[in-house]
């Protein structure tokens, strides 16, 4: 039984919908999982490798609760029946989201949400032994000039710098900053191969100089000519200050499966031009067109990479047209989950250390970014065989055949211009030179701008 | 000669009158904003509810947000169903504070209201203070140094003048620190032993005997109230530069010098006193700018506030904390712009006998 076959409603009315979630729980739910003393077994449907971290560490997907404390705060209790009462909750609905528990080094002691600051307390009784520091504070500081007076006043003992700021405490001997590091995202731009024809930012949705059919980006010359219109190099070292890293596909530097021996998208305005002119069999050339590259309003990074969009491709032919728009949030998020926005700059942050996180998102048909394609893609994914490669590089065990696998999948989406990496960003981290023990995780959230808190002490 | 008891009538009459009005403008207001949000449709209210894409990875998530809050429904239906919530006392969850918004808000509005306390006093003493002077001293250097102090204060925009007093006082001098209280102090502040009566730090330590958190109050306390004060005593100062050189040419002023009153008298008992009336409708309005929050000031000098609270909802687009403040807002100014007008009425005879 599908999960969508028996979760019709939220909130079962009938007795027939009742019976279904209670046996979608008892089939399908219930031996996934055995509580066997004090092991906890977990029945897989097939291989995975990163499952482990999803459910420890750094990446917290999931957790495993203490069912006592739960059931306690008024969390799920344990019966099938009702189960669906305590299943995706919003926050506000959570038994469990203003409480914490768990079994690390550090408790919460305060969760200031007036003053914006976390204290978090040692937790003696850990099981690696307790940490060094005594207690933490988290402080949110939203404007950046108090942060840097704090640090340097040494009232906080590490803050979050922008790229943009990279050089200005390198002559401060009190800090100590370390940076160029690798973070586990890439930034991308999306093209949106099928377009919702009803979009408000097709523009006269044909090419006639004022907008792009909704079909555009499904010719690969389209693709082509937009990534090789793009100065990489201009965007590392002017943009991010050099805090970042061209990669061939939309995998980060380091992960299982990254090749530096795979081709990198050139900046070459003739190749570029000559991709356009051979687009939509030279009907783009000849009309021109308006097409619209969105942001969310605030991200400079992403503004500026579609202003570079539109600098490089109106550069080629007067008769091109691009327009860059800044959406604040909900409106981002509508006009790119529905596909009615046909390029935009976007980014992925790993959820787990594996390169599956960034092809079934990025590449797979039904991927969280390759679904948001449309048009043919969906077609060409199974006609090239790019779903496959996603499905098989996941669950096979030996590492020299999914080598092979997603060297074979990312040789098929650079070559049709499906790969579509901007850059991999690096990390910054200040921090008072008292501050001993930081060290770079590229997974850690704030892994670039705080050190984990368990390794961490201050120096006399 | 008019009858003692026919002002007080009229006077009363014109508060309840104006009480009257209040629930109305409050509703008016209300759904106006309501509106507004309404129009962006269910597809990108959704936002309101989910902070990043991944909330929205499975397929029924989205509809059964929209479900969830109504979101797809009329907007008399929605605001109907907003009303009925607020009539007994919820005004729905607040994303931004993770409380309700009553209790959000409330519970910010003594960080703001104590800054609002502490920044009114020095700007209008001073405010007005350098007005007086710069007016009985038209076209004289004390006047020109004064407008200069003002154009000046007027033209900086307050993130400039904020961080330079950050800068200065805390960066250079190491004086008055951003953020509400020392670590410190808020650690005892957050102890069982400490009685919160007024939750104003300043008032709560006298309470509690702490001069030392007493002191720490007031160190963070001085910054922002620097910003805020020269800020608006360039204001302040002006429109009571203006209205005193207005009412010294008045008729009235020429009689009582050419009784031979002298300039003192002539000064305190016949222009301030009429000069006045302009500055009072100004002062109201900058108490109720002040207790809306002083959005920037609250965000650079890290202090907790309405301001800070309400600038965080308007980005997140915090549907109900937004509505929520609105209210709170929409209130206060009436509230503030009824006592200014009875405060007129107190100082202008004539107004009081119209």
């Amino acid at each position: 039984m599908a999960y969508s076959d028996a979760v019709v409603e939220k909130e079962p009315v009938s007795a027939e919908a009742k019976e279904k979630l209670i046996a979608f729980y008892n089939e399908v739910i219930d031996p996934l999982f055995v509580v066997d003393g004090d092991n906890f077994v977990v029945n897989m449907k097939g291989s995975f490798g990163p499952f482990l971290f999803t459910i420890v560490r750094y990446a917290g997907w999931a957790g495993i609760l203490d069912s006592a404390y739960m059931k306690e705060l008024g969390a799920w209790d344990g019966n099938a029946d009702g189960w669906w009462k305590w299943h995706d909750l919003q926050p506000e609905e959570s038994p469990i989201h203003m409480s914490d528990a768990g079994s690390g080094p550090f408790k919460v002691n305060v969760w200031d949400q007036e003053n914006q600051q976390v204290v978090l307390d040692r937790f003696d009784e850990y099981w690696q032994g307790p940490a060094k520091i005594k207690q933490v504070i988290l402080r949110d500081v939203q404007e950046y000039s108090t942060r840097k007076a704090l640090l340097e006043a040494g009232d906080v003992d590490c803050i979050a710098v922008d790229p943009i700021y990279r050089g200005v405490f390198d002559d401060n001997p009190d800090l100590n900053v370390i940076e160029g590091f690798p973070r586990a995202q890439v930034t991308s731009l999306h093209m949106t191969w099928g377009v919702d024809p009803n979009s408000e930012y097709l523009g006269s949705g044909k090419l006639d100089g004022n907008g792009i059919p909704a079909d555009f980006f499904n010719d690969i010359n389209a693709r082509k000519a937009i990534l090789t219109a793009f100065n990489y190099d201009a965007l590392i070292e002017d943009l991010v200050n050099g805090l970042g890293e061209r990669v061939p596909t939309d995998l980060p530097k380091g992960f299982f499966g990254y090749d530096d021996t795979l081709p990198m998208y050139e900046f070459d305005l003739d190749a570029a031009e000559q991709a356009w002119k051979e687009a939509w069999d030279g009907q783009v050339w000849e009309n021109g067109f308006k097409i619209i590259a969105m942001y969310n309003s605030g991200n400079e990074i992403r503004q500026t990479c579609c202003e570079m969009v539109k600098v490089y491709t109106e550069s080629l032919n007067p008769k091109f047209k691009v327009e860059v728009l800044g959406a604040q949030w909900p409106t981002y998020l509508k006009a790119t989950r529905e596909e009615l926005c046909p390029l935009y700059s976007i980014g992925w942050v790993a959820d787990y250390p594996d390169a599956h996180n960034f092809f079934s998102t990025y590449y797979h048909s039904k991927g969280y970014y390759g679904k948001r394609h449309g048009g043919d893609y969906p077609e060409l994914a199974a006609t090239l065989g790019i779903d496959d490669l996603v499905t098989r590089g996941a669950t096979e065990p030996d590492p020299k055949v999914r080598t092979q696998l997603y060297r074979q999948l990312q040789e098929i989406v650079i070559e049709n211009y499906i790969a579509t990496p901007l850059y991999m960003p690096q990390g910054l981290y200040v921090g008072r030179e008292w501050l001993k023990g930081y060290f770079p995780h590229p997974l850690r959230s704030n892994g670039d701008t705080t050190p984990d808190y368990y390794y961490a002490w201050k120096a006399e | 000669m008019v009858d003692n008891e026919e002002v007080r009538y009229k006077l009363t009459a014109y508060i309840i009158r104006r009480l009257l009005i209040l629930p109305l403008i409050l509703l008016g207001v209300t759904f106006m904003i309501f509106a507004m949000i309404w129009s962006l449709g269910p597809e990108r209210l959704i936002g309101t509810y989910v902070k990043s894409p991944e909330a929205l990875k499975s397929e029924s998530a989205e509809q059964r947000i929209i479900e969830k809050y109504g979101l797809d429904q009329p907007l008399p239906v929605q605001y109907a169903k907003w009303l009925g919530n607020v009539f007994q006392g919820d005004f729905g969850y607040s994303n931004v504070g993770r409380t309700g918004v009553r209790e959000a808000i409330t519970s910010r509005l003594p960080y703001t209201a104590e800054l609002a306390m502490y920044s009114i006093i020095p700007v209008i003493i001073v405010g007005i203070w350098l007005g007086v002077i710069a007016g009985k001293n038209h076209n004289r250097w004390k006047d020109h140094s004064i407008r200069i102090f003002a154009i000046i204060g007027w033209s900086l925009p307050d993130y400039v003048f904020g961080l330079l007093v950050l800068l200065v006082f805390y960066s250079w001098l190491g004086w008055f620190p951003p953020g509400y209280l020392s670590q410190d102090g808020l650690a005892a502040l957050r102890s069982e032993t400490w009685n919160s009566v007024t939750k104003f730090a300043t008032i709560d330590s006298i309470i509690n005997w702490r001069w030392d958190i007493f002191v720490d109050a007031i160190r963070h306390l001085v910054g922002p109230i620097i910003t805020i004060s020269y800020l608006w005593w360039a204001f302040l100062l002006r429109i009571t530069r203006s209205s005193m050189l207005e009412v010294m040419r008045k008729d009235y002023v020429r009689t009582a010098r050419a009784k031979g009153l002298s300039e003192k008298v002539v000064i305190n008992k016949h222009v301030k006193r009429n000069a006045m009336i302009p500055v009072v409708t100004v002062a109201g309005g900058m108490i109720v700018q002040l207790l809306a929050g002083t959005v920037i000031v609250e965000t650079i000098f890290s202090r907790p506030g309405l301001g800070n609270f309400t600038a965080m909802a308007a980005v997140q687009l915090d549907y109900f904390s937004i509505i929520g403040s609105a209210l709170f807002f929409s209130t206060i100014l009436i509230v503030a712009n009824l006592l200014v007008d009875i405060s007129y009425a107190l100082i202008d005879p004539r107004i009081r006998l119209s």
